[in-house]
């Protein structure tokens, strides 16, 4: 049996042009558009949103940051307790969750055995994806009655001490800062604790093996090994969960209390958020009125690209030093 | 003369010192934060299914397939148009964007 090949010639050049690169560069094109179409649209919703805002900040000027007052007859519109109980039950949120959300991604990457990582995962996931409303119901409904005893308890027992009795201050109400900050919490400690396990994870093997060799316990190998090496990525993942904290609506708008000009550090009272007054009051809001809730809309849009921005941007050089690359 | 070391065992369990205490403590951290996160997880589920199954599956399948009502004193069942409208529009924004994302990835 004869096999005849023909031997492959160098002077024929392989053709590598063709179709395959076409479409390689439309599709590149496509990708291209795409993302720039993102950029577009944030771009539009920008200029669209300060556009229609531009009649309040005209005619409050500085006050619209500055002022509490928020009173839509007498066309007063000062967004500054609305910026108040965004950042407070925001901060809440923050206090509440990172503890929880970090004792759960390196409980899931330092102590459970490989059965139970996927699991325990999947829960995490699962609480990811209820829907904002139903935290917000379940906090009306079922969390702010109980709550409010909770709170009584917790004033009578600090009512001596100075500082803690104005934190935790009198006439506690169910539906409050510190319930809105409960709910927040609960809605992104799925997210801080994801991100937090993808960084831990990061963690050179080699970097803990070496913690134990020198005698330490698996804490001290967590401070000393874990902590160091994944500080920027924790830090972004805590700073994309504030993001969700911040803008969260629904939810917030439920829980709240709903009540205007609160700028109090007591986190018992009841109060109002950016995003929140837009949904309760956009309904039978006028022009000026509905200026001034879009006004608070680019407020709230500002502050939650910056922190988004400075998160991904943390947890990139993190991610990438993670990788061995020293930026 | 080696004497007998019969007496003199080698302890090897580990002594009780406070970074032990620390481990352990900061173990027992880590597993409740877990609990923690459990209690309002099954929290919502518990109270979504007492106060909703009873709504949603007592007149199975009226409330996915009826008309919603028209004078809002008349008690259920009907969020059909809720519910479809609802998944078209997520299935919709989810197509949009796993596209988009799907070009930004490549």
């Amino acid at each position: 049996m004869s096999s005849e090949q023909t031997p492959p010639t160098p002077d024929a050049p392989i053709d590598l042009r063709g179709s395959g690169e076409r479409s390689d560069r439309r599709f590149g094109w496509l990708a291209l558009g795409s993302a720039g179409l993102v950029l577009l649209i944030l771009g539009l919703i920008a200029i669209t949103m300060t556009n229609r805002a531009s009649s309040v900040f005209g005619e409050m000027g500085l006050d619209f940051f500055a002022s509490k007052r928020w009173s839509p007859p007498d066309g007063k519109f000062g967004g500054l307790s609305f910026l108040w109980g965004t950042i407070y039950t925001s901060v809440i949120a923050l206090v509440l969750a990172i503890p929880i959300s970090l004792s759960v991604s390196l409980f899931i990457t330092e102590l459970a055995p490989r059965w139970l990582k996927m699991p325990l995962v999947y829960v995490l996931d699962l609480l990811a994806v209820i829907p904002s409303v139903v935290f917000g119901l379940w906090g009306v409904l079922v969390l702010a009655k109980p709550l409010q005893g909770v709170y009584m308890h917790i004033h009578g027992a600090v009512d001596g001490i100075p500082v803690l009795r104005s934190i935790f201050g009198n006439t506690p109400q169910g539906r409050s800062f510190m319930t809105a900050g409960i709910i927040l919490a609960i809605m992104i400690t799925p997210i801080i604790t994801s991100l937090s396990r993808e960084v831990l994870e990061t963690t050179p093997v080699s970097e803990k093996e070496a913690a134990y060799a020198l005698g330490a316990t698996r804490w001290e190998m967590i401070r000393g090994a874990v902590f160091p090496h994944s500080k920027g990525g924790l830090v972004g993942a805590v700073m994309l969960g504030l993001g969700r904290a911040m803008g969260e609506t629904i939810a917030a708008a439920l829980v709240i209390g709903g009540s205007v000009g609160q700028i109090s550090i007591n986190v018992f009272s009841a109060g109002n958020s950016m995003p929140a007054v837009i949904a309760n009051e956009w309904g039978e809001a006028d022009e000026l009125h509905k200026s001034g809730l879009i006004g608070l809309a680019v407020v709230l849009f500002l502050i939650t690209i910056i922190v988004n921005v400075l998160a991904s941007a943390i947890v990139r050089r993190s991610t990438a030093r993670g990788r061995g690359a020293y930026l | 003369m080696i004497e007998s070391t019969a007496d003199a065992a080698i302890q090897l369990r580990t002594r009780r010192s406070w970074r032990s205490i620390k481990n352990a403590l900061m173990t027992g951290v880590m597993v409740s934060g877990f609990v923690v996160i459990a209690i309002p997880l099954v929290a919502i589920l518990w109270s979504v299914i007492a106060r909703g199954a009873h709504a949603a599956f007592g007149g199975f399948p009226d409330f996915v397939t009826r008309e919603i009502p028209r004078v809002s004193r008349f008690p259920g069942p009907g969020m059909g148009p809720v519910m479809s409208d609802n998944y078209f529009c997520r299935s919709t924004t989810t197509r949009f964007a796993g596209s988009s994302t799907s070009g930004q990835r490549r």
